[in-house]
């Protein structure tokens, strides 16, 4: 085996006579005896070696002045910059070329500067976390209902906190909402984050001012002690630090501010949050309230591994000891930057970062063809250069030089690519993370690193081939066209670019498909024509049940007699948009399958939902005023129920089911209706649905729903609305509920317009490259071609000729890419809905698309060259 | 003339002291290899030609050219040796460290 010529190369660019050739024959010399070791360690020992020699002996005087400078290359930092400011006026002075290259690199590097920054704060900054490596964050799994980051309940935490040796310390915390009066005229609806009193000593989090969390904090009988986050101070405070201390009132009980959080705590999801507040810890709660993110600080010597280990056996022992409530549960640990990221956001990343580089690598493949195309048009002048004794560093720096100061150019330019592509992302973001990526000093260093290393890449190859042929033959005759070697490698190179563009095509037109897929699914609730909103009645206005219902009734009464609203409804959350509340349905008998315990998503609903919403009754009937509080409990079940756990429509009609949830007693229903199908919040899947009275089952929150044919022009009645019917009750989410779609599927729409932008720019480069290599050979054959046809040749022969030239490259290009595009779509499968990896129709098109666009880049070449005059061509100018 | 040596110029010096002891011809492979195999050190090739560069810019070493061979791609060796005032300088500095150290060895644990 050989020494690797690359690493020689660097060597011999960086490290100037009479010490490279010690260096390099040292560096052979290690090699040979590396060897006995491996291969590849050898490999890897002269490439370390040849990188540290260049790092320390470039830009320096080769040697002091004891032998003579003569024509020996002084590597000097003048020479460097001379070399710079020289590739300076080159670039100028071939504007074209320059432009070309400049906007080629601006594009490869933009498309990654743009993912390097939406994936840097998931990836390089620290998280606001003190220690993330010694915390496990401990998640619940139910296989059957596809849930892999489950929460927890409090009995769980506490015996957590008793049994599990892993950690030092467990801390819970859950999201909830509240209504906060007291500092401003308005009751104010607020988001929070209500957390055990060790929260924020696990979590490792530091006040800006005042105090987090003390152990007593929580416990009944306290008043509550609450933090403020960051954004809320200073939106509701002005940044006041005397709000410490302050007495306001949450939910109608006295609240006290105790102290802020920082500001770079407020990232992805938390930065909705506007208070955090303390929670008892009650062992006796319910086991199967799982609402609480549990977080340990891990013991010394325990890792993630062993505390997943210690959790999942603990788990295993839950579902011994209840069955009940802990069936098909487990639980596992996993790492801080696991927990904050899910699977499914690394593999989108990944293929992202597949699609980006790809991108990369073809328009470093572009640049190598023009460079080599360029070192042609001058190997008069090279040869010449390399007859006088110049070396092959020599030759290669003025082209390094260049490279970089395009490169520079079109890390500059791209820098500003990236930033409009950020500021579109921030303007169709929902969420306030998404908002809020900008251009930050990570960003800055890798669009530095980047445009430092691309001209390394894209100079590879003309490097290796420069100074190749001798130049006494060159000098010979000046009009040959280059060797058959360069012409082969440049073959090679437009191949790769035409196997990348297609794999990328292939990710990406999958991506789009299943985009499609997604949007096509019929939610089975009329989204364009609602507008909804949220409250939560006070409890001490609003103390009993009775009151609550008539509230909701006369609340749907009022919305449904506003001109323009054709059905309203008070229902207890959302479909398809909220979570799901789940009952368990027992007094089914389900022969042979106890193992499944039956259960369905959860609705209260006013008798307007159905009507409302667009969701037809498809058996039985549907709910009247006739179902009071007072009258016969009753239910409506969807089909996917019916069907699931009566067999059927009519079946199920009059059948007495026993309603069972956590927190409150069992209720027997009959079933009395069945409606159509709803999609669970993970649209691709329907739960099996029960629909119950609101007057039945009233709840102190509820969602308003109204239907009207243009729901944005309906927003303000709401309001005014809910103002007359009570003026104290705040209400929050007033929207339509399109514009709760459009902010759902806003990560999706971001994910595909990335992934479809980014393989039309890898087409285009690919194309770009093909017509340049095809029109570029055409241009140095001129004088074969013009023989030809002096002798003969067909014209529509010689087109033939240069098409099939160009076509048998863009094949076996094709070849490799649909291989390669498999590869990635079996990797993308997780992220797919709807679109199988390999689907037969996509990989057709795309393979036509690719051949029809190398087809139009190859056409214009071949056409020019029937064209030629042999006359003209054979006279050799 | 006091000469303040480095720490690894004084690990260099002392390699081309003892490798020259030991009857050979001191250069780049051979140094690298004597101090990784002394100190544990991993040593690139690049970091001992800076500092024997240096070291002769001091003239405190001295190099010349030795025959080209095959399994060195015909390139030839560059020879160091270590000049009188290299020696002074590694005296010294020796001697500096052998006096810091005296009397510490039980503290040290030597």
């Amino acid at each position: 085996m050989k020494p690797p010529r690359m690493a020689a190369l660097v060597v011999a660019m960086f490290v100037a006579e009479p010490l490279r050739e010690s260096l390099l024959g040292d560096l052979d010399e290690r090699f040979v005896r590396d060897q006995t070791r491996g291969r590849w360690r050898a490999w890897r020992a002269y490439w370390r070696q040849a990188i540290a020699g260049a790092w320390h002996l470039s830009r320096r005087r080769a040697w002091p002045t004891s032998e003579p400078v003569g024509l020996t290359f002084g590597t000097t930092m003048n020479s460097l910059l001379n070399d710079l400011r020289l590739a300076g006026r080159t670039v100028r002075r071939s504007p074209g070329y320059s432009a070309i290259a400049i906007l080629t690199l601006a594009l490869a590097i933009g498309a990654n500067t743009l993912l390097f920054s939406l994936a840097s704060p998931l990836v390089v900054r620290p998280l606001p976390i003190a220690n993330p490596d010694g915390l496990g964050w401990v998640r619940s799994l139910n296989a059957p209902r596809q849930i892999d980051r489950g929460q927890l309940s409090m009995p769980d935490l506490v015996d957590l906190r008793e049994r599990a040796k892993s950690f030092t310390a467990v801390a819970g915390y859950e999201n909830a909402s509240a209504t906060l009066t007291g500092h401003q005229q308005d009751p104010e609806r607020v988001t929070i984050i209500r957390g055990t009193a060790n929260l924020t000593d696990v979590w490792g989090m530091r006040p800006v001012i005042g105090r987090l969390f003390q152990p007593q904090d929580g416990e009944p009988g306290q008043p509550i002690a609450a933090v403020l986050a960051n954004h809320y101070w200073k939106d509701r405070f002005q940044s006041d630090p005397s709000v410490i201390g302050r007495q306001l009132l949450l939910n109608g009980k006295p609240l006290t501010v105790v102290g802020v959080m920082p500001s770079d705590l407020e990232l992805g999801n938390l930065s909705l949050i506007d208070m955090w507040t303390p929670m008892p810890v009650d062992p006796n709660g319910a086991r199967d309230a799982r609402t609480l993110r549990v977080l340990g600080r891990l013991a010394p010597g325990a890792t993630i591994a062993s505390a997943n280990a210690e959790v999942e056996g603990l788990s295993r022992q839950w579902a011994a000891s209840y069955p009940a409530t802990h069936h098909d549960w487990t639980a596992g640990a996993v790492s801080t930057r696991t927990a904050m990221t899910s699977n499914d956001t690394w593999l989108i990343l990944l293929l992202l970062a597949i699609v980006v580089g790809f991108v990369l690598l073809i328009a470093c493949a572009n640049l190598a063809n023009l460079v080599m195309a360029r070192l042609v048009s001058r190997r008069v002048d090279l040869a010449v250069r390399q007859a006088l004794g110049a070396s092959r560093a020599q030759l290669v720096r003025p082209m390094m030089a260049e490279s970089l100061v395009l490169s520079l150019a079109g890390g500059a330019l791209g820098l500003g690519f990236a930033h409009a592509g950020l500021k579109t992302i921030n303007a169709v973001a929902y969420e306030p993370f998404m908002k809020t990526i900008a251009i930050d000093g990570y960003v800055l260093v890798f669009v530095a690193a980047i445009s430092f290393v691309t001209p390394l890449i894209f100079c590879l190859l003309p490097a290796l081939s420069a100074g190749r042929s001798t130049s006494a033959e060159t000098l010979r005759d000046s009009r040959t066209s280059g060797s058959r070697g360069s012409k082969r490698r440049r073959s090679i190179l437009v191949a790769g670019q035409v196997a990348l563009a297609l794999s990328l095509l292939v990710v990406s037109t999958l991506a789009v498909q299943s985009m499609l897929f997604l949007n096509r699914i019929d939610t089975g609730i009329a989204v364009d024509e609602m507008a909804t909103f949220r409250f939560e009645l006070p409890a001490d206005r609003y103390a009993t049940d009775e009151a609550r219902a008539r509230f909701a009734a006369s609340l749907s009464q009022a919305l449904s007699e506003v001109g323009g609203i054709s059905a309203a409804a008070v229902i207890s959350h959302l479909p398809v948009f909220d979570g799901e509340v789940t009952r368990q349905i027992e007094g089914l008998a389900l022969g042979g399958r106890d193992n499944d315990v039956p259960w369905a998503s959860w609705y209260a609903v006013t008798p307007g939902y159905f009507r409302t919403a667009g969701v037809n009754i498809v058996g039985g009937r549907g709910f009247g005023a006739a179902d009071a509080a007072a009258s016969q409990p009753v239910a409506i079940i969807n089909r996917t129920a019916a069907d699931k756990y009566f067999g059927g429509a009519a079946p199920a009609i009059g059948r007495q089911v026993t309603l069972a949830g956590r927190n409150e007693p069992k209720r027997a229903v009959t079933v009395v209706g069945v409606a159509a199908d709803t999609r669970a919040p993970n649209i691709t899947v329907t739960s099996p649905q029960v629909y119950v009275p609101f007057a039945q089952w009233p709840r102190a929150d509820m969602t308003a729903l109204v239907r009207a044919s243009t729901p944005a022009d309906r927003t303000p009645d709401l309001r005014a609305v809910m103002r007359r019917l009570d003026s104290a009750v705040p209400i929050s989410n007033l929207r339509t509920v399109k514009d709760i779609e459009r902010d759902e599927m806003s990560s999706t729409t971001i994910i595909n317009g990335l992934f479809i932008g980014f393989a039309v720019l890898a087409l285009t480069l690919a194309a770009g490259g093909l017509y340049g290599v095809i029109s570029y050979s055409v241009g140095q054959r001129t004088r074969e071609i013009g023989v030809r046809m002096a002798l003969g040749a067909d014209p529509s022969g010689i087109r033939r000729m240069v098409l099939s030239d160009g076509l048998k490259v863009t094949a076996i290009g094709a070849g490799a890419g649909l291989l390669l595009g498999l590869v990635i779509g079996q990797l993308a499968a997780p992220v797919l809905y709807g679109v199988s990896p390999h689907d037969p129709a996509t990989l057709i098109v795309v393979t036509l698309t690719v051949l029809a666009v190398s087809i139009l880049a190859v056409a214009a070449p071949a056409v020019r060259a029937m064209k030629l005059d042999p006359a003209r061509t054979l006279r050799g100018d | 003339m006091e000469m303040i040596l480095g720490d690894f110029e004084q690990l260099v010096l002392l390699s081309l002291t003892r490798l020259a002891r030991e009857g050979g011809e001191p250069y780049g492979v051979s140094i690298c290899d004597d101090i990784t195999a002394r100190t544990g050190r991993d040593v690139s090739l690049g970091a001992v030609y800076k500092t024997l560069e240096r070291l002769e810019d001091k003239g405190l070493v001295a190099s010349r050219f030795g025959e080209p061979t095959a399994e060195r791609g015909g390139r030839r060796k560059k020879h160091f040796k270590l000049m009188a005032a290299g020696h002074r300088a590694l005296r010294q500095s020796v001697a500096a460290l052998r006096n810091m150290t005296d009397g510490l060895e039980a503290e040290l644990k030597l």
